[in-house]
């Protein structure tokens, strides 16, 4: 071979040597020439474009070689043969014969495959999920440079709050670490179509918005300062390509044209990209915002969210120490008032986007990993057990004359030969169980419509398997070696003397660590099923079954006064109630739960309290309600009374409180008749007429709050949302209560329509799919630790048939015989489950921050998996002692 | 019984679709092994034959007579002396036409389906 030919070239000319010589004497200048151009194209290609062209040229040489042999072999072509490299005839047999070796044993075959596939394909699918979302970068130029700005405020007890337009625009002016910052909103749009009106998720932003995250349109421009000119809003827009497709139709001649929506004729500018999810997938349009002149209330409307692109070269640290020196510039300002206690926080936009779901994806790899471990233990096992039983075979070979390199060579490619079987299976494993996880995920996994299964990761799990199986395969075929040939024979064929002690013990050590590996996954998924069951077991404060919740963002074009409000949403009232089904209405600013719900904190002065700065007020979540509300979500009065029909704008304001309220500002009871002062529209008195039960609102996980509810006749909010209760089926009534919302007014259409229990376990929905996750996995763990020791033990009774047959003639009762194998099983489970728990101790603090009201050191828990390991370990030796006591003395004397 | 590498019957056709997009290339002009790949991938965009797999084709249908190496020379500018060439045979040449017509057939068969409803 030429040394100086390039490496690929020779690498290839040695695979070609699986030629027969017959072809390659022919053509094989000519292929190797053909290589040669292809590979020359190749030039300048990227990692995954080389790896491809190598997938194809090997799988081709592979194909091709195995091809021609069997051509010649069926030709007879003894010419050809004869002249067969010696090293292709070796592997050959080698593969035939462990074809054939492995048939003979289905069982163990099976099982070491179907053990590959599902550690290969398990990993695959985990790996590509947590690579994908964790590791690929965002989908926007340069997305390292990203960062997400906040305003924090350590001793409010708020980490990140969104900002105002006022403060965006100081940022913008005065920072020196971004090259840009921009700012967005969500919005609720209504978009008037020829046939039907439909609410939107519209995504209100500062003009610079694409350009800061480096998108560009499918087609049309970009947004530009002067789109967001004077007026609240601007009179331009840019859809979705999912908008664009599927409710306009595709109009290739769309930009230019206008939309009516909110009823103002908007100008589409450009349709986006398919997939740009710009915050996310939810986006159906974009409206330039304007953000002139904001007046000083303004400035309590923390309504934005800030995104900017570090300048070259600037760190995310020195940036924050830039925006921390304009928070300290504000706190001495003209609004020192305003931001006396707040902070900026800049967080990159990766951990902001994908943070969330970081916990759920590393407990899923870690869970992975371990049952890797544990297959790699068992396959290592399994291919121990074989070669023990195949010492005698080796020796003999190794006697009449085979080369000790050929007899490795042998065992080796048995190994090769159920690992790659387990890779190809491990392939359909991994792409059904990827594609179930995405199924499943309950929305928990940003940017799941992007997702795909890696190669690379298919590629590592097969490799670590492969490289198990090859280890283990080897190492007792050098032990046998070691052996002198001619005493192993002279010993009567090594049935029982010289029947390793070595192995046996290693391989007790082996299953022994996958027991405890397996105890390590139970104790984790033992306690997060726990953490579930003290969820379920939580009363939110109101029913959730047989009710619906509407939700209505009102066109404050068309209700432009606070009574036309309050006229609408008490007429809408009356219609919702004339349905026959429906058994109580009500609606409410926000909704427990509801991740849609806008709620706030308002500050509130009792009276007497005059004394206290405005910044001293203690804080209570405020919502407005109407009156049916308390009754069709099913939350009691506790005392006085709710709101009724009574309570106008021209009759005195009053409030409801709930009970934690009540205990915390008037311990002693009495808080009816007492009043306080709160900003809802100007500071306003108020008198309490009610205490009403609480409620979870911010989850199942969080104390209920202080909470102040006022009347909306009295104090109108423009988006509200129904609760609606019914007699049957809620799912049934949908239609007619968008029905009766069209009757009231054809042009203002219901934003959505949700079971109020789908609330409720949206809540918990990822706490639900990790457990399922991890479940599955330590149910995995188990069945593979399982077959660990049914296979030690099996294997143990069959090499001592012949000592067990002996100690039954002489007197062994079956009993005796089965104790002994039954508590075998016993020492391995309780080892295992020993040193699992004390793995546990240490390793259950990963998954300690999405627990509740468990401990991550639950002694139930810890106690219910051990027990579950040893029942588990008992079962698994039940069939081989059954075996031993059932071994016929005369049977097992006569083999001798 | 295996089938013989072409595909082909000893009456001719169908042939292996390689098979035909070879004698296609080779039909234009005498080609060697690259040229023979680059032609077919722009005939037939989208299929792309590693150097093994086309060295068997191509031997089998030499053995079959489909094909033969070309003892003239290109234009001696183009070429290059390394590189073997081939081209079709009378026999190559009359099966591709075969398989053409048989294909032309299922094609009028295929344009009588009437449209899918959606």
């Amino acid at each position: 071979m030429d040394p100086r030919a390039p490496r690929s070239e020779r690498i290839y000319r040695s695979l070609l040597r699986r030629f027969p010589a017959g072809f390659r004497d022919e053509y094989g200048e000519d292929v190797v020439q053909l290589f040669r151009d292809r590979h020359a194209e190749l030039r300048g290609s990227l990692g995954r474009t080389r790896a491809l062209f190598w997938m194809r040229i090997l799988g081709d040489l592979i194909l091709e070689a195995s091809a021609e042999r069997v051509q010649s072999m069926v030709r007879g072509r003894r010419k050809t043969r004869r002249r067969r490299s010696g090293m292709f005839d070796a592997l050959r047999q080698d593969v035939g014969y462990a074809l054939r070796t492995l048939s003979r044993t289905p069982g163990f075959t099976a099982l070491a495959v179907v053990t590959f596939a599902l550690a290969i394909g398990a990993n695959t699918a985990i790996f590509s999920v947590l690579n994908d979302v964790l590791l690929e970068p965002l989908p926007f130029g340069h997305p390292e440079e990203l960062v997400a700005v906040w305003e924090t405020s350590p001793r409010e007890g708020v980490e990140k709050s969104d900002t105002s337009a006022g403060l965006f625009l100081d940022w913008r002016e005065r920072n020196q670490s971004l090259k840009e910052l921009t700012a967005w909103t969500w919005d609720s749009v209504v978009l008037e179509g020829d046939f039907e009106t439909t609410a939107l998720n519209a995504v209100l932003v500062y003009p610079n918005f694409f350009s800061v995250l480096e998108l560009d349109p499918l087609f049309g421009r970009a947004f530009t300062l002067d789109d967001a000119a004077p007026g609240a809003r601007g009179k331009v827009a840019i859809v979705s390509h999912a908008l664009w497709r599927d409710r306009l139709g595709a109009d290739p001649a769309i930009v230019g044209k206008a939309l009516r929506i909110d009823g103002e004729a908007h100008t589409v500018v450009a349709v986006m990209r398919t997939g740009v999810s710009a915050p996310d997938s939810s986006a159906d349009l974009w409206i330039p915002y304007s953000f002139q002149s904001p007046v000083r209330w303004e400035r309590h409307r923390r309504r934005f969210l800030v995104y900017g692109r570090l300048r070259e070269g600037t760190g995310i640290d020195a940036a924050q120490e830039d925006f921390s020196r304009i928070a300290g510039d504000l706190r001495s300002g003209e609004y020192r008032d305003i931001y006396e206690h707040w902070d900026a926080l800049l967080v990159p936009l990766r951990e902001e986007i994908v943070g969330g779901s970081r916990p759920a994806l590393l407990i899923g790899l870690a869970a992975v990993g371990v049952v890797l471990l544990i297959a790699c233990v068992n396959i290592a096992n399994m291919l121990l057990a074989r070669s023990a039983g195949r010492r005698r075979e080796m020796a003999l070979r190794t006697a009449i004359g085979a080369a000790r390199g050929r007899v490795i060579g042998l065992l080796l490619t048995e190994s090769l030969v159920l690992a790659a079987a387990g890779g190809a299976l491990g392939l359909v494993v991994a792409r059904v169980t990827h594609q179930a996880l995405l199924r499943f995920q309950p929305g928990i996994l940003p940017r799941a419509e992007e997702l795909s299964l890696d190669h690379w990761a298919l590629g590592f799990a097969c490799l670590v398997t492969a490289l198990s199986g090859v280890l283990f395969g080897l190492a007792p075929a050098v032990q046998t070696l070691r052996l002198h040939v001619q005493k192993f024979l002279q010993q009567g064929g090594g049935r029982s003397a010289t029947e390793g002690r070595g192995f046996t013990r290693t391989r007790a050590v082996l299953v022994t660590a996958q027991l405890a590996l397996a105890t390590v996954l139970l104790c984790g998924a033992g306690l997060l099923l726990r953490t579930l069951s003290e969820l379920g077991r939580v009363d939110p404060g109101f029913r959730t079954e047989e009710s619906l919740a509407l939700r209505l963002f009102l066109d404050t074009r068309r209700y432009d006064s606070q009574e036309k409000v309050a006229e609408y949403y008490a007429r809408l009232t009356d219609r919702l109630s004339q349905i026959p089904e429906v058994t109580a209405v009500g609606a409410s600013s926000a909704l427990p739960m509801d991740p849609l719900g806008v709620s706030y904190d308002l500050p509130y002065r009792l009276e007497g309290q005059k004394e206290l700065d405005d910044n001293e007020l203690p804080q209570a979540d405020f919502r407005v309600v109407t009156p049916g509300y308390f009754e069709a979500l099913g939350a009691s009065l506790v005392a006085g009374r709710t709101f009724d029909r009574f309570d106008r704008a021209d009759r005195p304001l009053v409030a409801l409180v709930n009970e934690t309220m009540a205990r915390q500002v008037w311990p002693h009871g009495g808080a009816i008749a007492q009043r306080f002062e709160t900003p809802s529209t100007g500071w306003n008195w108020f008198e309490v007429v009610g205490v009403v039960s609480d409620t979870r609102f911010h989850g199942l996980r969080s104390e209920p709050r202080p909470e102040i509810y006022v009347a909306h006749a009295q104090v109108p909010r423009a988006n509200m949302t129904f609760v609606v209760r019914t007699e049957g089926d809620p799912a049934s009534l949908a239609s007619s209560l968008r029905r009766r919302v069209l009757e009231e007014d054809p042009s203002q259409p219901t934003h959505s329509l949700v079971a109020m229990a789908d609330l409720v376990s949206d809540t918990v929905k990822a706490e639900k799919f990790y457990t399922a996750v991890l479940a599955a996995f330590s149910a995995l763990a188990l069945t593979l630790a399982a077959s660990g020791v049914f296979a030690v033990l099996s294997y143990w009774v069959a090499r001592r048939t012949h000592e067990i047959g002996v100690r039954m003639a002489l007197g062994a009762s079956r009993a005796t015989v089965m104790r002994e194998v039954l508590s075998k099983g016993l020492t391995l489970g309780s080892l295992g489950a020993g040193l699992g728990l004390l793995g546990a101790l240490f390793t259950t603090r990963v998954v300690e921050s999405v627990l509740f009201q468990v401990s991550a050191t639950d002694a139930a828990t810890f106690g219910g998996v051990a027990l579950l390991l040893l029942a588990t370990a008992l079962s698994a030796c039940a069939v081989p002692a059954l075996r031993a006591s059932r071994v016929d003395p005369m049977v097992a004397l006569r083999e001798e | 019984m295996f089938r013989s590498a072409t595909g082909a019957k000893p009456a001719g056709v169908p042939l292996k679709p390689t098979v035909f997009l070879i004698l296609l290339a080779l039909g234009e002009r005498q080609r060697h092994g690259y040229g023979l790949v680059k032609a077919i991938e722009s005939h037939a965009p989208g299929t792309r034959i590693e150097p093994a797999n086309l060295y068997r084709t191509l031997r089998a249908m030499k053995r079959e007579g489909l094909i033969a190496e070309s003892t003239r020379r290109p234009d001696p500018e183009l070429d290059d002396s390394r590189r073997r060439y081939f081209r079709i045979t009378d026999k190559g040449a009359r099966l591709a036409r075969a398989e053409a017509e048989r294909l032309s057939k299922l094609v009028r068969i295929a344009k009588k389906l009437r449209p899918i409803e959606s």
